[in-house]
């Protein structure tokens, strides 16, 4: 279904800016909006009981045309980053993308969870109207059940008069602190893969913004009645995004709710390891033949590799060492590798960096199948993750799959076609659906001049062609594969 | 409206923190993607044209027929349709923020009821009485901690009930805080009861005797619809009270 969906959606705003591609950015995105506009926000907010629920009225109502719309941005945005955070925890769950070496990412992503709540609750605190009322007195009476505090936190609530300025402004530390620890969990999250994307894509982040603002005029953020702690609010607006366990903990209580949530915690930490991911030996750099060019380091899309002073003796300053509980077993260093190149005798035929499971000997031995099997036609190089090219293609022998597409060094195009092959179709990972990040990217850019090793210039780029799909467009590849096949006859026959 | 609102220095009000922080928001947002929209890198610029090239080569290829090396992703969509279709989009994902943020609204009190909250924090009496220590026992004491009488600090658990219109609504025994139980035992309840007349009975016991029942309230209290009645109890010796 969400293969269906970012299918559909990669139509309308192409890979790079799709929203449901770039849930992560998008989360991101959304968090500085809410901070950038909180931090504005608080110039005009008095941090005392009596006056909170006034200066907040007066933003809304006297100062609709700034502070209001400020104050419906920041509440819209820090609701859009819960969506987007819980969409983004679907689907890499959906793709199979928290285990392995993934554990990390997942795994830092529950005090995420933890910690947004909290900082978007004790923003609605602030607001010190009956919903901040019965949320407050609702937040502490939750905590108070762990009777980890000498008297119940919730006594500060209860009755007019109980609630201090100087609790008030423990509230209002809340709301700053824990949203700062929320993005130092953030980069915390982030910080095990290379190059990792925090920052939008300029088309949806102009797109959400403006949808945002033009939420912020349409339906303006307001306040319920001002709090009063004499009385008990009836009904209320919930923000649901935040505050959907609320009318489960009236239900069930406090204990149960602990229950529900530290045991969906303990689960979601687990999840990676039940069962655990099934694992190849992590790559082997043959030293003789690494140069300690850094390529790989620089492709590697999970940072398994570190670039070290040499050790061998040889003349170069530095070799790749390969961290095992980092890595992928992608292949990408393999392909970016400059001693990777099909063009050597069988014995020679060692890279500098080489996966145990699928060495190059063996994809060289493919690639001479598929050759031979293609008969002067085209062969077909998907990806283990991507479009499956071998059901997909009238003639399956003619197909060569790899763990990723980008483990395929530039060379072995020039060597298929010089071996005989009328052409070369790369099938991989829909553009920014790639499941190794930056596999469909890297191979575009060596292809295209960008990034090393490059695609020799003597190769024929009209006999190649890239295709970037959803594994649900089998069709499109057959049709994309015919429509190749009749443009190289027609190349054949203006050569001939 | 009120303080710093009314002063005749409004303007400064607000251009303060703007000129102040504007600057840094701009930064911020500048480093954050804001200098792509306006001042494309040299590396996006490339990539752009590269993009832009073949595009062109797309359009080529299919006016003169000859194959050439492309992405080929999805079929080309009419511009005009993909901001229609985007449009669509954004218009479904502010309704979700729209309703969702506000609606279905939730009743956590009918507009009838009112609400009782037990809430009593107080420290039990101590386990043992205070004693006069022997010279004996004050001999066995370092010179700086040889106190005449010797007092305990635990304190016994304190025993709430709490009655309505004669039906037990409340009966606990909370054990004193702290790790040596010298701390208060806290109670914290609540109740959402009809608004009306309603008798009031709470008892407490906070001695060693377990039959004991050292403070009692009987009260008729007028529950007004939404009302929030706090029970309490003062350590000035008045007791229970109600507020």
């Amino acid at each position: 279904m969400y293969l269906r969906a970012e299918k559909g959606f990669d139509r309308f705003f192409s890979p790079e800016w799709n929203p449901i591609r770039q849930l992560g950015t998008l989360a991101f995105y959304m968090y500085f909006v809410a901070a950038i506009t909180g931090v504005i926000l608080y110039a005009f907010f008095e941090t005392s009981v009596k006056h909170a629920y006034e200066s907040v009225e007066m933003m809304t109502h006297d100062m609709w045309y700034f502070a209001g719309i400020l104050r419906s941005l920041h509440r819209y945005s820090s609701d859009a980053m819960v969506l987007a955070m819980m969409m983004h925890l679907v689907r890499e769950w959906s793709f199979d993308r928290y285990r392995g070496v993934r554990w990390y990412a997942w795994v830092t992503g529950i005090p995420i969870i933890w910690l947004l709540y909290v900082s978007g609750l004790s923003g609605y605190w602030l607001v010190w109207d009956e919903l901040a009322q019965y949320v407050a007195i609702a937040s502490m009476e939750w905590f108070d059940v762990l009777g980890v505090f000498g008297e119940p936190v919730a006594t500060n609530f209860l009755a007019p008069g109980y609630l201090t300025d100087r609790f008030f402004t423990l509230l209002v530390f809340v709301h700053i602190f824990v949203p700062l620890f929320l993005l130092f969990m953030m980069w915390i999250h982030v910080i095990r893969v290379s190059q990792p994307k925090i920052s939008a894509p300029r088309g949806l982040a102009v797109g959400s913004l403006v949808a945002l603002i033009a939420l912020s005029l349409i339906k303006p953020a307001i306040s319920h009645a001002e709090a009063n702690l004499g009385i008990v609010p009836s009904t209320l607006s919930l923000d649901w995004f935040y505050m959907a366990f609320y009318p489960i903990y009236d239900q069930w209580g406090p204990v149960a709710l602990w229950v529900v949530a530290v045991g969906a915690s303990v689960l979601l930490s687990i999840l990676p390891w039940v069962p655990p991911e099934k694992t190849h030996d992590a790559p082997i750099v043959t030293l003789p033949q690494c140069n300690g060019c850094g390529r790989c380091y620089e492709d590697c899309p999970y940072g398994a590799i570190t670039m070290m002073p040499r050790t061998d003796g040889l003349p170069y300053e530095q070799e790749a060492v390969v961290n095992p509980s980092n890595c992928t077993r992608c292949g990408i260093c393999v392909g970016a590798c400059p001693t990777s190149t099909p063009f050597r005798a069988e014995d020679e035929l060692i890279t500098g960096i080489d996966l145990q499971h699928f060495p190059l000997r063996e994809m060289r031995l493919k690639f001479d199948a598929a050759i031979s099997a293609a008969n002067g036609g085209v062969v077909v190089v998907g990806c283990e993750h991507g479009l499956n090219v071998e059901n997909s293609v009238e003639n399956p022998d003619s197909t060569v799959k790899l763990p990723c597409v980008s483990m395929m060094p530039p060379s072995f195009i020039d060597y298929v076609l010089t071996q005989g092959a009328g052409g070369v179709m790369i099938a991989g990972c829909p553009e920014c659906g790639c499941r190794f990040r930056y596999g469909v990217e890297w191979m575009q850019d060596r292809l295209e001049g960008r990034r090393d090793p490059y695609l020799r210039k003597r190769v024929p780029r009209e006999r190649i062609k890239t295709l970037w799909a959803s594994p649900l467009q089998t069709d499109l590849l057959q049709q994309t594969l015919d429509t190749f096949n009749a443009n190289l006859k027609k190349l054949d026959g203006e050569d001939a | 409206m009120f303080g710093i609102f009314n002063n005749d220095n409004m303007v400064w009000f607000y251009a303060v923190p703007v000129l102040f922080f504007g600057p840094i928001f701009f930064a911020v947002l500048w480093n954050f993607g804001l200098k792509t929209l306006f001042k494309p890198d040299l590396v996006l610029k490339e990539r752009q044209r590269l993009e832009r090239e073949q595009l062109d080569r797309v359009n080529k290829r299919r006016e003169s027929k000859a194959g050439s090396y492309v992405r080929s992703t999805h079929p080309a969509t009419k511009p005009s349709i993909l901001w229609v279709y985007q449009g669509v989009f954004y218009g479904g994902f502010m309704a979700a923020l729209a309703v969702f943020s506000t609606y279905p609204p939730y009743t956590y009190s009918d507009k009838d009821k009112a609400q009782i909250k037990l809430s009593i924090s107080h420290p039990g009496q101590h386990v043992e009485e205070c004693r006069k220590r022997t010279s004996e026992e004050l001999a066995k004491l370092p010179p700086n901690m040889r106190a005449k009488m010797s007092c305990g600090r635990e304190r016994v658990a304190v025993h709430v009930e709490m009655e309505l219109d004669g039906k037990k609504m409340f009966s606990n025994t909370s054990k004193p805080a702290g790790l040596r139980k010298d701390g208060s035992s806290s109670f914290y309840e609540k109740f959402i009861v009809d608004a009306g007349p309603h008798v009031l009975v709470l008892r407490m016991n906070d001695s060693p005797d377990p039959d004991a029942i050292t403070a009692t309230l009987e009260r008729e209290v007028h529950l007004s619809p939404a009302q929030n009645l706090v029970i309490s109890y003062r350590e000035d010796g008045s007791g229970f009270f109600t507020k």
